[in-house]
């Protein structure tokens, strides 16, 4: 899919703030101890004093092929045709919580109203091109999340690539 | 210290439990009414209403189990989606219910005399009905007890599941526990010479299944030790971590060696004293179906995904980098 948008999260760039995770509690207005639809994930490696720390904003991939979609029960969970993003329908869902189980990242949250997960903000609105705007991205103060179709988003890391070679930002 | 899997923990476990322990208890009762000529009251009372109650109960767990129960409940619009096997599993599991139920009110003789006054032909082909049902019902028992492995073999994602071996598992675990429930049902029976017969058959039967399903936990934790990390972390859950003491101490001890111990004792006819060897019958039933349960709850509770724990699919998630570029 060619128009499908992405949210890429660059491990270089992240900081571990957890500001992409705090805006999108707010901005949906997540009740604080309930659920997460973003979070910040970290691996370390290595031991004193050559650690690796290597950080992560983690959320819905929205899958070309959504394991999610196919094991729910309910129908509940589809792909949009015009940007490919997973969205669930609580109204249908029944909060089984097998798509927990089918999604290769855990992503799956669950409430009374059934499953949540990130949606790329569409609920919020889009702009003028029928574009979401996703808030974590909006918030994130060292730009490591890049949001667009794939090309756009490789253009992105090209450019960055190709500073990276000149010696210049990550 | 792993953190164990609990999105779906005791309602889930007992769930499969049943599932497996109904359909087993169905298909090994059946065989034997089948091969006995239905010669045995209390079989035939007794089995198919177990199968009944622990598949509506097993049902009824499933449904509490989830966020939305009532919701559940209108399956005709929550079970629509038939790629999931979620949902062809509970259709499988409702039409079962009815067969099974069918089987057992048929089964009862004063239930199937009343039945019989009141529409004639109930009575007139009451013995038909309850063979045509032992039929279809065995069958149906087999896939519910085989369902119960596929549910968590159709989640992809986690790595301990996502084998053959656990559909496996799951059906030789319920045959055994349905051959149990068979044998503490026929050591009821008035007919104490016609049954012992039947109840060695199946003591027998029961040791070689005990053998294979230690043969398939085996398998499926060898293969796993060996496999990736992810695969390797979570078997080692069960082999040596959090879930050791329940794993070695009720499922493979409780479950497998108790009853595989006392059912040699049994057939080899070492205890003489009768209620003594009734009594060790029953205890062998009991170790089993704790045995049983406990194999679904650690299974469940071990099926950690892989990017919880381990690097691997932490860094294909970090591989998506080179994947777009």
């Amino acid at each position: 899919m060619s128009n499908q948008l992405m949210i890429f999260a660059d491990p270089d760039r992240c900081i571990k703030c957890w500001a992409c995770q705090v805006a999108c509690k707010q901005w949906h207005e997540i009740k604080a101890g309930t659920i997460t639809r973003r979070r910040v994930i970290e691996d370390t490696s290595g031991t004193f004093p050559d650690v690796k720390r290597v950080f992560y904003s983690l959320s819905c991939m929205h899958c070309e092929k959504s394991a999610c979609m196919e094991v729910c029960p309910a129908g509940a969970i589809s792909k949009r045709v015009e940007d490919g993003i997973v969205t669930v329908d609580r109204d249908k869902c029944i909060g089984c919580h097998y798509c927990f189980f089918a999604c290769p990242y855990g992503i799956p949250d669950y409430d009374d109203g059934g499953m949540d997960k990130c949606d790329m903000c569409l609920s919020l609105g889009t702009d003028e091109n029928g574009r979401p705007m996703p808030h974590c991205v909006q918030t994130c103060p060292t730009q490591a999340l890049y949001f667009g179709t794939k090309e756009e988003i490789n253009k992105v890391l090209d450019e960055k690539n190709a500073a990276m070679v000149a010696g210049g930002r990550l | 210290m792993i953190a164990l899997q609990t999105h779906w923990s005791w309602l889930p476990a007992i769930y499969l439990f049943l599932g497996g322990l109904s359909g087993g208890t169905f298909l090994v009762s059946s065989i034997v009414r089948f091969a006995s000529g239905d010669r045995y009251d209390h079989l035939a009372k007794i089995a198919p209403w177990v199968s009944f109650i622990s598949l509506a109960a097993g049902l009824l767990c499933l449904i509490a189990e989830v966020e939305k129960p009532f919701q559940a409940m209108m399956m005709w619009k929550s079970f629509v989606n038939f790629s999931s096997w979620m949902a062809i599993g509970a259709w499988l599991l409702f039409v079962s219910i009815l067969v099974f139920l069918i089987c057992a009110l048929f089964s009862t003789p004063r239930i199937c005399t009343a039945l019989g006054e009141l529409w004639k032909p109930f009575g007139t082909h009451a013995e038909g009905i309850v063979k045509v049902t032992m039929g279809i019902g065995s069958v149906l028992g087999f896939f519910v007890a085989l369902y119960t492995g596929i549910l968590l073999g159709a989640a992809p994602s986690i790595p301990l599941w996502d084998t053959w071996l656990i559909p496996a598992l799951f059906t030789v675990s319920a045959m055994d526990a349905g051959a149990s429930v068979t044998i503490a049902i026929l050591l009821a029976e008035k007919d104490e010479r016609g049954s012992k017969s039947h109840v060695n058959r199946l003591e027998a039967a029961l040791l070689v299944l005990i053998v294979l399903e230690g043969a398939v936990i085996a398998a499926l934790l060898t293969t796993m030790s060996g496999g990736t990390l992810s695969e390797a972390l979570s078997a080692s859950i069960m082999l040596s971590g959090s879930l050791a003491v329940p794993f070695w101490g009720l499922v493979v001890g409780l479950g497998l060696g108790i009853p595989g111990l006392l059912g040699i004792v049994g057939l080899t006819g070492v205890v003489k004293n009768s209620s003594v060897s009734r009594a060790l019958k029953v205890a062998a039933v009991a170790c089993a179906l704790v045995g049983g349960f406990t194999l679904r709850f650690v299974i469940l509770s071990s099926g950690i995904h892989g990017i919880m724990m381990s690097p691997d699919a932490y860094q294909a998630a970090l591989g998506i980098y080179q994947i777009i570029s």
